[in-house]
């Protein structure tokens, strides 16, 4: 039974060293499942890189060929071109560069919008990232000939309900995949890269996956990181399977005192990982903001400077700074009735008291600062 | 407790100590610095906020300076810093905020609540507020975004599930034209397929055609190399040429056959004549002895006939006369023939003439045709016809005569006699033939002699020819002359043939012919092509087959064109397929995701304003409670500061539901008491907000609280401080002008320490 490894949105790069050791941390690990699982084939379903400049780093791509290189033998290596890496520079494309071990690299080409390889008895269509698949109902895709057929693709699948966020990925956009095209060319599993959030949706025969980015790239990426196994056999059945050494985007809402105080920090941190990208959102008013700047800077000192996390944002964008609120007695009767009111519900439906508690002590501010501030 | 009070350069104090005890007092006209000392307490028991304290501290600074300092000293635990808006609003009661004025319309008792409980703030204006956020009134800025965003969504779900409609549209008419390609490709397999068939069946054909030309060209060598075994032939057979010389032979033949013939015939005469001389011979015998006995019977027959003869002639008797029927007959025809001749013969002699033969001729038939007519009678016929039989019986063998009457026995042995005559006369006719024969005999075999000899020598005549020809015999020398002949028209034949094969090949001259067909021969052994072609029903039948493939694969493509045409047509039909529509559908998923995420999130505030109004709502309510409770605190002091057993009952904490006892114990709202007792009710209740602010081991500052007081309310007053002190075991502190109150003050806690500073206005330091 053939075992393939889907893998997408790596992002290596070689800027930023912690980054970089990051990600080839990560490829680490995936190389390594691979070798448990025995696989027949890794299949890198865009975005390996972050940028066309980073395939050309000499560095980079030796780190990345050294790894390839651990595979077995019978191993196949696929990698379809995704939108980070769609635009060479000078006319070159990524095939003119040494990936190690007979990569295979499928990269946009006007004659050749897909390429179809087989590999144990299965069919892999493999369409690399394209600003537009629309004219996919001419492509003289053959008659699937083997039990199961699966497809490797770069972009974004329409009817999927994809929310990537109020911001737009940056550089080219991805092109757009229907749903019907997997379908008409006889699809058991599309292998999807583009989508960091993992998504999966079942459309006529095919199944629509998307694992996600294999480590986390942006700010906002929450959940598990890793890849897809899929047992190929009759049909296909897939298993996601998280990265420990991709770690997690967590983000916390803090709810600062109004003395600049936070006492609930040590409660969420119990659950970090050196791995993780934490996120601090501290909101509230506070009398002095410099004490909120001493907070963050505890925090830095001991989780990030500690190694404790991998990477530490504070995001002190809804803290607002009101001198003597915190003897402003409204205030202080808020947030007792508030935490007295949320110790009862037993932490049900946080958001919303988290919200409320925000809100009612801006709109509090606002009205002191309308009256002249406290006193 | 505050032990002692430093200041530095603070006003007229450059440096100066004051020491303090539970209750200290600082005493001393206008000028003397109690506001400065009251101001350097306020610093150094207050938190003050550069930005939240920013009116007070600049203030400050710019009545002392910068360079100024307040210290205070403790002993055990120091009072807890808390902000100077609590530091003014609960535990300094300064003169002005004792006075109670009835005037002020906005409510002494809501400002009370405001300041204890709202800071300041509007309680019910910041939940009226937040309900207005929770709620759906669209004036509100946050429900209108909300409403605005529900009607993007619902333009983009329409547009979406216009577009999806449009896509399942297209798509099932692409799922039409995909099967119509599909069909178009089974097509082209089949033509492919057909094509195949009609290609290999083609080449067969071609092939058969190759090895039909193959065999052309084998039989246009054969017939080359036959037109020269005949040319040769021909050549060689020049002796033949002259047929006329057959003739010749001919003659010599016919004479020799006729010869032949001839002897054979005459032979053939002679055997017969021989064969004829022996049958003649004996014949002859048999005549002999056949005659022997004729005469025998000749002899007999006369005999008897001559009886009978004679006795019929006695027998019988004449009868008439008789005709002879055939000359009579005659005799008519003769008559009339002459009256014919009469008439029709020309000329009167020769009428004449015929007539009268006639006539005579007749006439004389007429006479002699008269004869007597005997009849013989007899009175036994019939035993005499018996014996007359028996004698014949007797005399001659044979058959017996079977008749009954005379005549007819005479003309039984009359008819015997005659052919015994006839038999008796045989053996001379016989002999007769006989010489005859024998003499012909010997003619034959003279002429046969003759004929031999003549025979030989055209025998002879034509075995000269033969070998004068060198032939074996005649038909020899028509077959090889007809060979020959055959030869010549075979020539004739195979040029016209050759000609023909010359015009098709292009060549001139049978030599030339000759080349190409070998040169074409070994480019077929070359490419191995077959040498003996099917039969030509099969040939036929493959050729038909080609031809049904060939219509079938134009019938395929026929078809294909047709469903390319409708391929073609359909998807013009379809302006472009999906293009942009699956583009569109994800922006507008992902615009309507956002969108949903921030009604989510808009919707989630108008919730969480509910809950914050709530909350709210619930420190009013923990504030009304408490207000009730402060109710009751300030009702009890305000009844310690009256004295006299006057009772005060306050229902809600409003102005307007403050009842008092006055002095005749009448129950009278607080706005209609007099004013020492209304101030009265403020100190109770700064003192009541005071101790429900609360503040650990904090300070009671009084600034000239008491000037509006008489005696009485004065002592009531500070009646119910000594109670406020022994309950919060709070420092108090009194900066008066009057004298008379410090002595009072010390008089009122005299079981406690109490320190009396006394302030000079012209002193320093």
């Amino acid at each position: 039974m053939p075992v393939f490894i889907h893998c997408a949105d790596l992002h290596l790069s070689a800027a930023n060293t912690p980054g970089r050791i990051y990600g080839l941390a990560v490829l680490d690990e995936v190389m390594s499942l691979a070798r448990d699982e025995n696989a027949s084939a890794v299949l890198f379903c865009g975005d390996l890189f972050d940028s066309f400049g980073d395939i050309e780093n000499a560095g980079l791509r030796k780190e990345f060929r050294d790894r390839i290189a651990t595979l077995p033998e019978n191993c196949n290596v696929i990698f379809i071109a995704g939108n980070h890496e769609a635009h060479g520079g000078n006319g070159r494309s990524i095939k003119d560069y040494d990936l190690g071990r007979d990569v295979r690299v499928v990269e946009q080409s006007r004659e050749h919008p897909f390429q179809l390889v087989v590999i144990e008895g299965v069919e892999v269509l493999c369409i690399p990232h394209q600003v537009s698949c629309d004219g996919y109902g001419d492509w003289a895709v053959p008659s699937r000939q083997t039990p199961v057929r699966i497809a490797l693709a770069h972009g974004l699948v329409a009817g999927m309900d994809i929310y990537t966020g109020p911001a737009e990925d940056e550089g080219e956009k991805a092109g757009v995949l229907d749903p019907d095209l997997f379908n008409r060319f006889e699809i058991a599993y599309a292998a999807l890269g583009h989508i960091h959030g993992r998504k999966e949706q079942k459309t006529g025969g095919t199944c629509l996956c998307y694992p996600g980015s294999a480590r986390v790239f942006r700010k906002g990426e929450t959940g598990q990181h890793g890849v897809c196994v899929l047992r190929i056999d009759n049909g296909v059945k897939h298993e996601f399977r998280p990265l420990k050494s991709a770690g997690e985007f967590r983000i916390h809402d803090l709810a600062l005192q109004l003395d600049g105080g936070c006492d609930d920090l040590e409660g969420i941190s119990g659950k970090w990982r050196p791995e993780d990208w934490i996120c601090l959102r501290l909101s509230g008013v506070v009398d002095d903001e410099n004490r909120v700047g001493e907070l963050e800077r505890r925090i830095r000192e001991k989780y990030e400077c500690g190694s404790l996390v991998r990477r530490l944002d504070v995001d002190r964008s809804e803290v607002q700074p009101l001198a003597g609120i915190s003897s402003h007695p409204l205030a202080k009767e808020f947030l007792a009735e508030w935490k007295r009111r949320h110790d009862m519900e037993h932490g049900a439906d946080e958001e919303l008291w988290m919200r409320a508690r925000q809100i009612g002590l801006k709109e509090l501010v606002g009205l002191i600062q309308q009256s002249g501030g406290c006193g | 407790m505050i032990r002692s009070l430093s200041l530095k350069n603070y006003g007229k104090f450059p440096d100066r100590r004051f020491e303090f005890d539970q209750i200290t007092v600082f005493c001393g006209p206008n000028e003397a610095g109690k506001t400065t000392i009251f101001d350097a307490l306020r610093q150094a028991l207050c938190s003050i906020d550069g930005r939240r304290d920013r009116k007070k501290s600049s203030m400050l600074h710019e009545r002392y300076g910068e360079d100024r300092s307040a210290e205070i000293e403790t002993d055990g635990e120091r009072p807890g810093l808390i902000s100077i808006d609590e530091f003014d609003g609960f535990f300094a009661i300064r003169g002005g905020d004792v006075r109670y004025d009835i005037s002020d319309d906005a409510g002494w008792m809501q400002k009370v609540k405001s300041r204890l409980f709202s800071g300041g703030i509007d309680h019910a204006r910041l939940i009226k507020i937040l309900n207005d956020l929770a709620g759906d009134n669209l004036t509100l800025r946050h429900n209108r975004e909300i409403k605005e965003l529900e009607e993007e969504l619902r333009v983009l779900t329409e547009r979406l599930n216009k577009d999806k409609n449009e896509r399942r549209d297209i798509l099932g008419r692409e799922q039409a034209l995909h099967d119509l390609k599909k069909e178009i490709d089974l097509r082209r397999e089949e033509l492919s397929k057909a094509q195949i068939k009609s290609e290999e069946l083609k080449m067969r054909c071609a092939a058969q055609d190759e090895a039909r030309q193959r065999r052309r060209l084998e039989e246009a060598s054969l017939l080359i190399a036959e037109a020269e075994k005949m040319e040769k032939e021909i050549e060689e057979s020049v002796d033949f040429a002259d047929e006329q010389s057959l003739v010749e032979f001919d003659c010599c033949k016919e004479d020799e056959d006729r010869l032949a013939g001839q002897v054979a015939r005459m032979e053939g005469q002679r055997e017969e004549l021989l064969e004829k001389a022996e049958k003649i011979d004996a014949e002859k015998r048999d005549a002999c002895r056949q005659a022997a006995e004729a005469r025998q019977v000749v002899g007999t027959a006369g005999r008897i006939l001559g009886d009978m003869a004679l006795f019929m002639e006695r027998s019988s008797r004449p009868e008439g006369i008789r005709r002879d029927m055939g000359l009579l007959i005659a005799g008519a025809t003769m008559i009339i023939l002459g009256a014919t001749l009469a008439v029709a013969l020309p000329g009167m002699m020769s009428k004449g003439v015929a007539a009268v033969a006639c006539a005579a001729l007749g006439v004389a038939c007429f006479v002699f045709s008269r004869k007597d007519k005997r009849t013989f009678r007899s009175n036994g016929e019939a035993d005499d016809v018996a014996r007359f039989r028996d004698d014949w019986i007797n005399s001659v063998p044979g058959a017996a005569p079977v008749v009954e009457t005379m005549g007819g026995l005479q003309e039984f042995i009359l008819g015997r006699k005659i052919e015994a005559q006839k038999a008796a006369g045989l053996p001379a006719a016989i002999e007769e033939r006989e010489r005859e024969d024998r003499a012909r005999i010997k003619d034959l075999e003279t002429e046969i002699r003759r004929a031999r000899e003549s025979c030989i020598k055209a025998k002879e005549k034509k075995e000269s020819w033969l070998v004068r020809h060198k032939v074996k015999s005649r038909d020899d020398f028509v077959r090889q002359a007809a060979v020959r002949r055959q030869l010549i028209e075979q020539r004739k034949s195979n040029a016209e043939k050759t000609g023909r094969l010359c015009v098709e090949m292009q060549v001139s001259g049978i030599r030339q012919l000759q080349f190409e067909v070998r040169r074409r021969l070994a480019d077929f052994d070359q490419r191995d092509v077959a040498r003996a072609p099917m039969p030509e029903p099969d040939v036929r039948k493959l050729r038909h087959d080609a031809g049904a493939a060939e219509d079938h694969v134009k019938t395929i493509q026929s078809a294909i064109n047709q469903l390319q045409l409708k391929h073609e047509g359909d998807r013009k039909l379809m302006i472009g397929s999906l293009g942009g529509i699956p583009g569109r559908i994800l922006d507008d998923e992902r615009r309507m995701a956002g969108i949903n995420r921030e009604l989510e999130r808009r919707r989630l505030d108008k919730r969480a304003a509910a809950l914050a109004a709530t909350l709210f709502g619930g420190v009013e309510e923990n504030a009304g409670k408490a207000l009730k409770d402060l109710g009751r605190t300030m009702a009890v002091e305000l009844e310690i500061a009256l004295g006299h057993g006057r009772k005060v009952e306050i229902g809600r904490l409003a102005e307007k539901d403050v009842r008092v006892e006055d002095a005749s114990g009448k129950e009278r709202k607080l706005d209609l008491l007099s004013g020492g007792t209304r101030d009265c009710f403020v100190l109770a209740a700064r003192i009541a907000l005071a101790k429900k602010a609360g503040w650990e081991n904090g300070v009671l500052v009084f600034d000239e609280p008491f000037h509006s007081l008489d005696d009485d309310r004065r002592r009531g007053v500070l009646t119910m401080l000594a109670r406020c002190r022994s309950e919060t075991h709070w420092q108090m502190v009194f900066f008066t002008k009057d004298q008379e109150l410090a002595g009072a003050i010390k008089a009122a806690f005299s079981g406690i320490g109490v320190k009396l500073n006394p302030l000079d206005p012209t002193a320093r330091g």
